[in-house]
């Protein structure tokens, strides 16, 4: 298993997440994916990634640094992004139920991307 | 597709290429069929530009497919070419009626990756269009250098440049 699949399956031990990928920020495409069946990968991954390049330049406008994490909010779930320095530019997604524990999923993703560097 | 068949069908292509370039946030997208005859076009000014492009994304279409098909291959999904201003798509896809090929030009509002999720729904509603879910007799050698400058005179009015 490569480091990347290891960040992901260590993220999608956490209660309600339904998958999670590592996503190229600029070109919206998959770098490695792990996600349950019927979870619409590739659409996701354009899409968030599209969101998180208009947030980190929303961001950057306010002088306010670069964007960290983006967080979307939907009636029965929710999508996670996270820009580590570590990944350079590429996203950790994470698509989770809407009663998924952020903070967990922040914090293991956190952890493991330490290990990565 | 032959002159006659243009203003009956091809108007139903203008919708969807909106569509698609609004929600892909494409500068400039081109539909044509595999012998560059132009159906639709969202973002060009001139009927010029639209020749060139369409003669040479055709083209491309043609001697990539053949590329893949000396590799052994039946042909290849898409072309992306990137670049750090402007990235240039090339889909080639099958209807019922017959093939054609998308071009599209983004930038960086954005993304290949936006490109093929919208490409791939485009194509679902071209097929389902009438007129382009059923087989229809493709144009002759006779006809076509007149069916090919009948695309353009549909779209600019028979202005040249």
């Amino acid at each position: 298993m490569s480091a990347y699949g290891e960040l992901l399956a260590r993220v999608n031990r956490i209660s309600g997440v339904r998958g999670s990928m590592v996503v190229a920020a600029e070109d919206g495409l998959i770098v490695e994916e792990d996600l349950m069946v019927g979870v619409p990968g590739p659409a996701a991954a354009a899409l968030v990634a599209s969101l998180f390049r208009r947030a980190r330049k929303s961001v950057q406008a306010a002088e306010f640094g670069s964007a960290s994490y983006l967080q979307v909010e939907g009636e029965t779930g929710l999508l996670f992004a996270a820009a580590p320095p570590q990944l350079g530019d590429l996203l950790l997604v994470v698509i989770a139920e809407s009663w998924t524990n952020v903070g967990l999923v922040r914090l293991e993703a956190q952890k493991v991307v330490e290990a990565l560097g | 597709m032959r002159r006659g068949d243009l203003s009956e069908f091809v108007g139903a292509l203008q919708a969807p290429v909106e569509r698609f370039a609004r929600e892909a946030s494409l500068r400039l997208v081109l539909l044509i069929n595999e012998s560059g005859q132009v159906l639709a076009q969202r973002g060009f000014a001139r009927a010029l530009d639209v020749m060139g492009v369409a003669a040479l994304g055709a083209g491309i279409n043609a001697s990539s497919r053949a590329l893949a098909e000396l590799m052994g291959m039946r042909g290849f999904g898409h072309l992306h070419q990137g670049g750090a201003e402007s990235q240039v798509f090339i889909g080639p896809f099958r209807t019922p009626a017959e093939n054609l090929i998308v071009i599209a030009v983004f930038g960086e509002d954005s993304s290949i990756g936006l490109v093929q999720v919208f490409f791939a729904e485009f194509t679902g509603q071209v097929s389902r269009l009438p007129g382009w879910n059923d087989v229809r007799p493709t144009t002759d050698a006779a006809a076509f250098e007149r069916d090919l400058e009948a695309g353009l005179e549909n779209l600019f009015g028979g202005q040249s440049a």
